[in-house]
């Protein structure tokens, strides 16, 4: 008799978490631990007082000080903002309400180097904001960040929004309670799950921020995700990095745990109900503006974007999108659309495997146990998957380099290095889609579905396959814009020859030149437009009630 | 029903994409890139990214010589130097051009090269690294560190152009200066250096009057020359650039340069190359770089490509280099071993006093 | 025949299920009886492999089914909510597990029709789960159930969703077609009247132990004790099979129409109304 039952049943499960497990083990824990391990132990011996020396400097406590306030603010401004858009565009009905929705998640899936740029270009003396002098000060960085990240807000908030049971605040209201007091008292206390996760994902964006803050901050601010990478790439003060590092992954721990005892429920299955969304009416109208006010402070910089990307010398030209045919005097090896052309197709590796890890992840975290030590083990888990959002981008670039330049593991010229890393830091995101739908589940259903005699792999495409998919091809869409987006580890195990498009828009950026700029502009244009592509087509796939993060 | 319309489109797409290649995993894999057990006639020349060199001498290389040359430019000179110093032993690639006198001696020390002992030309013998005695590095190119001024704008406001470092923290030249980071740029860290050679340990208070005066530290020195630069529509007339800029600042009659190098406490960088140390690396190959680089048809073609001097003399420069540009007769210098051992806390004291 | 043998589940080292012996022949249908909490439940889904033993087996024909997983016990579960697939159609439903085992389209149509007719759905064939009722659901699922040719049935109080009305017509229903089948089955229930209607045979639970275990009439007539007696006494009104069950064990003679009222006070005093 071959094993079976629970023995078996378990044993695969273990095998099954074993890959992403495996994976995320060698392209992730691996690499970093290696970069800590030249930090901690620099010459071969573990030297705990070159850390605490570090932490002591009064230029870290100013980063990190810099860094926790930049980010609350930027949260507090992000979730402003957010609340009554979600409101808007999830509970209100009008027209072009999913054209806006896509419009506002826009900026989040844009790579940070174009965010950055937008928001120059905005801020820049020759920019609409110009007048106000805000280019170098902290202001553009938290104008950046709220760029950014207002969409995760209205997003799952909104989520949270629209699949709201309207009848406790008609209840309410029902027993006199003000539209405000029916907010107050009924709706935002069922909201608060929302809030309080969307506000916890959003400051830890605003904290490992890579790109915004380098193309914003100047020199003078420095927070500790770019700190990392000056310590590291510029000044190869490892130790020092190696304890930026080790605090920066000890807060976002500590920020996973406490998300997730805000965000636990007691029981996830779900049958999601969808009010339907209403027409605006008055009183709507402050949320509204605030929509409204809010699509506008998003569109600017893109705005920006595109004007500046089609002015050269003061008039209007297409030259610098000409000029996305060449290589910029031979700055790279290939033109600039083949770079495009290149982020394709590493974002298309890069889709399929954070969709394959992530649905197994999902799968293994989500299936149900009796035992306490199983839950904890699946709790860690998935914490566990969670960890890319906390490490800087420069320390996992830089550990690739290290850790992986031994044969069978010698990728770091493998073209595959690049869609894995991407894979990696689109991997929460994914998990994040999928564990709520597949958690929704009823467990019985499998059952059902294993006593009249379907198999594992039966069962799966039976029950979970079926509420799965539409979210799969959603967070397949998110995995996608993210990859094409990403800069941060890209930069720096990028093949010289096969430069993604964001890390063309940075080179470009570097290079003195009006063309160069300009052609930048234009890039991050088509980037843009690329993105926003796939957004809406995510948009449109998306089951209502799900897709938060 | 167009939701259902549109999702299949979707997934056919999916399939299609990766059925049709568009995955790399469907695209053939030349290899190595010549890293890591190449054949050898592949060699790979890792360099930053400011490395240009026409490619008709590239053709020209790969013809003379045999050898299939990749150029890989992996980051800016300072990053460069600690990759390598990180990939130690297991480089990513055969030889690298672009280690400046700044990183040198860390290169050095870290032992991430091997030695070779090219036939220099004449004139390349003066910008060898000094303590170098294991010929690890070969000065390729070399160029000043300046500050610039902007003569034209000084001319119209009816200032007096500024003359030496001094002036800088001089009230009538507030809110002029603009000058790279030194932690993050290398004409920025030339320029600290510059200041550190000429004010000793008094270098931090001569930073702090800089402050004081209202000097603007941007992150490289593309953003300050630029952006910040009058020359470039910016608002500050001096900037930290090098002894070759003015070459590129004519009027449009080009008679001459609207801008020019102050001589007083500039930084005399040299750019080397070096045969990287590893089990795999194509030493043939990596010696015929060297050599390709310091010949004569490649130290003429730097001045153009690259805007820096080439460290052969006898070479024949662009007539508005030999027109427009003044090198400096002196320069601050320190000892490169000095700078290795010091630069970082030197970065963090400057890095104090430009962000208090 | 389905063999227990003092069978205990744990849950993190609590005991749910207690040392249970249990078997049930061939053609059988023996109901597990007792109140919410009692461990019926995890009884019965250990029987159908869902939950770890602790301690003791489960076999079918002396074959231990320690190492069969769920899916290749042949035994069907029915949900006391049906857990139909709701993205697929009734007939899909149905056929689910015919497909699993291969057969051709028409095949299955067939035998799809003929179940559906059995529970008295002809016609629904391609309606959507939702758009059905309570009743409905669980016919539904009774077919579907039944469609996996399972040599024992499980039944998670199949009934005990719907209301009385609807209860005793469907318990019925169900008897009918358990044994026009001759299916073997295992059914539990907090819910006397179910127990009587469907089960030939049955055991009272109480605490995770089985505390007696006999024949419908046997088990009503001699309470194995005074919390036994409570249980079973609970004022209730009997119609259809249950009562004319419950006449014949108190020795009256069966009267198809009659509707029997047991009350507590007098004790196992039987009213009945023709």
């Amino acid at each position: 008799m071959t094993v079976g039952g629970r023995t078996g049943a378990r044993l695969g499960l273990l095998a099954l978490a074993a890959v992403p497990v495996a994976v995320v083990g060698v392209f992730f824990v691996l690499p970093v631990g290696a970069m800590l391990h030249r930090g901690l132990w620099p010459d071969g011996d573990f030297d705990p007082g070159a850390v605490l020396d570090v932490l002591a400097r009064p230029r870290t406590g100013r980063v990190l000080w810099f860094t926790v306030w930049t980010s609350t603010v930027a949260t507090v401004i992000a979730v402003t903002l957010g609340l009554p858009a979600a409101y808007v565009l999830h509970r209100l009905r009008f027209p072009g309400r999913a054209l806006v929705r896509a419009a506002l998640l826009v900026p989040f899936v844009l790579p940070t180097v174009v965010v950055g740029l937008a928001v120059r270009e905005l801020i820049a003396p020759s920019g609409i904001l110009g007048s106000l002098d805000l280019d170098g000060t902290p202001v553009a960085i938290l104008i950046g960040l709220v760029f950014f990240n207002v969409a995760v807000v209205i997003r799952t908030v909104g989520v949270a929004w629209e699949s709201l049971d309207r009848r406790p605040g008609e209840a309410a209201a029902a027993l006199g309670a003000s539209p405000w007091q029916v907010f107050r008292t009924v709706t935002f206390p069922a909201l608060r799950p929302a809030v309080v996760s969307a506000a916890s994902v959003v400051f830890l964006f605003c904290a490992t921020a890579f790109g915004v803050v380098l193309v914003l901050g100047g020199v003078r601010y420095s927070s500790v995700e770019t700190e990392i990478y000056l310590l590291t790439a510029e000044l190869l003060d490892l130790p020092a990095a190696a304890a930026l590092s080790l605090v920066q992954m000890a807060a976002v721990v500590l920020l996973l745990v406490v998300v997730g005892r805000l965000r636990a429920v007691a029981d996830p299955t779900v049958r999601r109900e969808v009010a339907a969304p209403v027409r605006p009416r008055w009183r709507d109208l402050p949320a509204i503006a605030v929509t409204v006010a809010t699509l506008v402070a998003v569109a600017l910089p893109v705005l920006a974007l595109v004007v500046g990307s089609l002015r050269r010398d003061g008039s209007w030209t297409l030259e610098h999108y000409r000029a996305l045919e060449g290589t910029a005097d031979g700055l790279f090896q290939i033109s600039v659309s083949d770079a495009l052309l290149a982020s394709l197709r590493i974002a298309v590796d890069a889709t399929w495997m954070a969709l394959l890890l992530g649905l197994i992840v999902s799968f293994v975290v989500t299936r149900r146990t009796h035992s306490r030590a199983g839950r904890r083990s699946r709790a860690v888990l998935d914490g566990f998957f969670m960890l890319p959002l906390g490490v800087s981008a420069v320390t996992l670039g830089f550990g690739f380099l290290i850790a992986l330049d031994e044969p069978p593991l010698d990728l770091r010229s493998s073209p595959l290095l690049v869609p894995i890393a991407q894979a990696l830091v689109a991997l929460p995101l994914v998990v994040r889609t999928l564990v709520p739908v597949l958690a929704g589940v009823d467990d019985r259903q499998r059952q059902a579905a294993a006593s009249l005699g379907a198999g594992p792999l039966r069962t799966l495409a039976t029950v979970d396959l079926a509420v799965v998919w539409r979210p799969l091809l959603a967070a397949g869409g998110f995995a996608f814009a993210v990859s094409l987006g990403e800069f941060g580890a890209t930069s720096f195990i990028v093949r010289p020859a096969e430069p993604t498009l964001p890390v063309v828009i940075y080179r470009l950026l570097g290079h003195p030149g009006a063309l160069n700029y300009g052609t930048a502009l234009a890039a991050s244009v088509v980037l843009a437009v690329v993105t926003a592509t796939v957004i809406l087509v995510v948009e449109r796939l998306r089951v209502p009630g799900t897709g938060a993060w | 029903m167009r939701a259902r319309v549109l999702t299949t489109i979707t997934g056919l797409t999916a399939a299609t994409l990766l059925a049709s290649g568009c995955s790399l995993l469907s695209s053939e894999d030349d290899g190595s890139d010549g890293v890591g057990g190449a054949a050898d006639t592949k060699v790979t020349l890792v360099t930053h990214e400011s490395f240009a060199i026409p490619d008709e001498l590239v053709a020209e290389f790969e013809k003379d010589t045999g050898f299939e040359l990749t150029i890989s430019k992996l980051a800016d000179a300072g990053t460069l130097t600690n990759q390598l110093v990180l990939t130690r032993s297991k480089p990513v690639g055969d030889v690298v051009f672009g280690v400046d006198n700044t990183f040198a001696t860390r290169a050095v020390d870290e032992d991430v090269l091997e030695a070779y002992a090219p036939e220099l030309p004449s004139g390349a013998e003066e910008f060898e690294l000094p303590g170098d005695d294991e010929d690890a590095l070969t000065p390729i190119d070399t160029g000043s560190v300046c500050v610039n001024v902007d003569t034209a704008w000084f001319r119209k406001q009816g200032i007096p152009e500024p003359q030496d470092l001094g002036d800088l923290t001089d009230p009538a030249y507030k809110d002029l200066f603009v000058v790279p980071a030194a932690s993050t740029s290398s004409p920025g860290l030339a320029f600290l250096t510059a200041t550190i050679s000429r004010y000793g340990d008094d270098w931090t208070g001569y930073w702090e009057d800089l402050v004081a005066n209202g000097a603007k530290v941007v992150k490289g020195w593309t953003e300050a020359y630029f952006e910040d630069f009058t020359f470039s529509g910016g608002d500050r007339p001096i900037v930290v650039s090098y002894d070759s800029s003015p070459a590129f600042t004519l009027n449009k009659a080009g008679t001459r340069s609207t801008t020019r190098a102050l001589l007083d406490g500039c930084f005399e960088q040299v750019e080397y190359a070096g045969v990287l140390a590893g089990e795999d690396t194509n030493v043939e190959g990596a010696h015929a770089v060297i050599d390709w680089l310091l010949s004569p048809e490649v130290q003429a073609a730097l001045p153009p490509s690259m805007y820096v001097f080439p460290v052969a003399d006898g070479v024949e420069l662009p007539a508005d280099w030999a027109k427009f540009t003044e090198r400096p007769a002196e320069t601050e210098n320190l000892a490169p071993a000095r700078i290795a051992e010091e630069r970082q806390g030197w970065i963090e004291e400057w890095n104090e006093i430009i962000s208090r | 025949m389905l063999d227990l043998a003092d069978l205990t589940i744990t849950f993190d080292g609590a005991p749910a299920v207690r040392g249970v012996d249990l078997r049930v022949a061939d053609g059988d249908v023996l109901a597990v009886l007792g109140p919410s909490g009692c461990g019926k439940s995890t009884l019965l889904r250990a029987v159908a492999g869902l939950e770890p033993i602790a301690e003791g087996s489960v076999s079918w024909d002396g074959e231990d089914l320690a190492a069969t997983p769920t899916h290749r016990r042949g035994f069907a579960l029915m949900f006391q909510d049906g857990q139909l697939f709701d993205h697929l159609s009734v007939a899909r439903n149905v056929g689910y597990a015919q497909r699993l085992r291969g057969l051709g389209r028409r095949a299955v149509r067939a035998e799809v029709e003929d179940l559906l007719e059995l529970v008295g759905l002809a016609g629904h064939a391609d309606r959507l789960p939702r758009t059905l009722s309570g009743g409905e659901r669980q016919r539904v699922a009774l077919a579907r159930s039944l469609a996996a040719r399972p040599r024992l049935l499980l039944l998670d109080e199949p009934l005990s969703a719907l209301d009385t009305e609807l209860r005793s017509r469907l318990a019925a229903d169900l008897r009918r077609i358990l044994t026009e089948a001759g299916t073997t089955a295992f059914l539990v229930t907090h819910d006397q009247g179910e127990a009587y209607a469907v089960a030939d045979r049955v055991a009272l639970m109480r605490a995770g132990r089985i505390v007696q275990e006999g024949p419908v009439a046997e088990v009503w007539a001699d309470p194995v004790d005074s919390e036994a007696a409570a249980f079973l006494g609970d004022s209730r009104s009997f119609v259809g099979e249950a009562a004319a069950r419950i006449l014949a064990a108190a020795g009256l003679p069966p009267d198809p129409g009659a509707s029997v009222v047991v009350r507590p006070a007098s004790g196992g005093t039987l009213d009945h109304t023709p």
